[in-house]
């Protein structure tokens, strides 16, 4: 069940996220010889109000802006930080739950906790409170952003539209050889489906099925169409090309077949794997080809139910 | 992680979308393949490639990568980082080979597998 909660959402993302994830990676640091007044300079400049104190990559303490305040305050002459620096640190270690770090700020009441990689014990990054809320906060934005989406009904920009029945239609027109537009139709498409606000899995289907078909037609082919057409429930795409044909469908179904040209495998095309990304894109796929002719595709993707099996 | 971080460890060039760079890197890919990056590239990951033609941005685009990040050193057309511009996508140049750019990126904690990010 969903939980709608913000404060039991913001508990659940302290958990589902790795300190490593949020952690600062670069981290200023002082060695145990440095003066406590170049420290104070280091603390100035950086805008920061304590560092870890490294000898030789291995930490060996933390000096903060309250050790600097007790030197200033004792009027003590100056002299290396490892005379005033804690040298029990607590840390915590970058694969732990950010909860932990959270858990331990909490409990000491520090400002900042050094982060060691639990293999090597070496520092690799640090967490501050206002790290912690600032990275938790825009996880917790984008994760109720991404349930929106997930909620979004796959076709409801038809619900306002009143018709016994309704299909929208959008064509493209692809010119063969011309690899300056390579991906203009498909990104054509998924521009206009992301503005219709259909689901973003149906877009990303739709968007590499086309992108794929849309490079077979600038390799192989003079010319060819794509025409998308949507229904409340379903998305086809159809695409036309007056190319050379294939002489064996099944054949050219086979991963890793491929006739394409030697200058566009040169370009990182031809890895005879594009059929099969549209073939995983859709519901259902048919090819229908006549040597000399050309080449009709039809991909048909079902809005009604969600399909993962392209990575998104 | 943030796309800067990775920008200074690797002492990346920026050649489009320096206004970009605050975006988050959830993963990395690797291939001059396009339709293999077409199938396997996630978003939000980084796309190591040595191809440095126009037709690299489309597929960027087409999967919500964080950014390009090219190797060698081997420098683009023009047109490709324009493209770039165009599109809203980062586009980096490493001076190093494509072994030692994933190894960095690796070592930097990402990866394909974005189980715990």
């Amino acid at each position: 069940m969903r939980n709608d909660n913000p404060v039991r959402r913001l508990q659940e993302l302290a958990y589902e996220h790795r300190i490593a994830t949020v952690m600062e990676h670069d981290v200023v640091t002082v060695s145990s010889d440095t003066l406590m007044s170049e420290f104070g300079h280091v603390l100035r400049e950086q805008r920061i109000s304590g560092t870890p104190v490294i000898d030789r990559d291995e930490m060996v303490g933390i000096v903060s802006i309250d050790d600097l305040m007790s030197w200033l305050l004792a009027g003590a002459p100056d002299g290396p930080v490892q005379e005033r620096m804690t040298r029990d640190v607590i840390t915590v270690y970058a694969d732990e739950p950010v909860a932990h770090a959270v858990g331990k700020l909490d409990h000491y009441g520090y400002g900042r906790l050094p982060v060691l990689d639990r293999e090597t014990h070496r520092l690799v990054g640090i967490v501050t409170p206002g790290l912690l809320v600032e990275k938790l906060a825009k996880a917790l934005e984008t994760s109720a952003e991404e349930r929106e989406l997930r909620d979004l009904p796959r076709t409801h920009f038809f619900s306002e539209i009143k018709a016994d029945r309704a299909t929208l239609i959008f064509e493209y027109h692809v010119t063969g050889k011309d690899m300056n537009r390579g991906g203009e139709v498909a990104s054509g498409i998924k521009k206009t489906l992301k503005s219709l606000r259909v689901h973003p899995d149906v877009c990303r289907r739709a968007a590499i099925a086309v992108y794929e078909a849309e490079m077979n037609i600038i390799i192989h082919a003079d010319s060819g169409d794509v025409k998308v057409v949507i229904h409340p429930e379903e998305l086809d795409i159809h695409i036309t090309d007056t190319g050379p044909g294939i002489p064996d469908v099944k054949q050219a179904l086979e991963r890793g077949y491929s006739t394409a040209p030697a200058w566009a495998r040169a370009l990182g095309f031809g890895a005879g794997i594009g059929l099969h990304n549209i073939k995983e894109c859709a519901d259902r796929m048919r090819i229908a080809s006549r040597e000399g002719k050309g080449t009709a595709l039809h991909v048909h993707i079902n809005m009604e139910r969600p399909c993962n099996s392209v990575r998104s | 992680m943030q796309l800067c971080t990775i920008i200074d460890e690797l002492g990346l060039e920026i050649l489009a979308g320096s206004e970009l760079t605050e975006c988050d890197v959830c993963g990395g890919y690797v291939s001059d393949l396009l339709s293999d990056v077409v199938a396997n590239a996630g978003d939000g990951d980084v796309w190591v490639t040595m191809q440095t033609h126009r037709n690299v941005v489309a597929v960027a685009a087409l999967k919500d990568v964080a950014a390009i990040v090219l190797v060698n050193g081997k420098r683009p057309d023009e047109d490709t980082v324009e493209a770039a511009r165009k599109e809203g996508v980062p586009l980096l140049l490493s001076s190093l080979p494509a072994f030692e750019t994933v190894g960095r990126l690796y070592a930097m904690g990402l990866s394909h597998d974005r189980g715990n990010a």
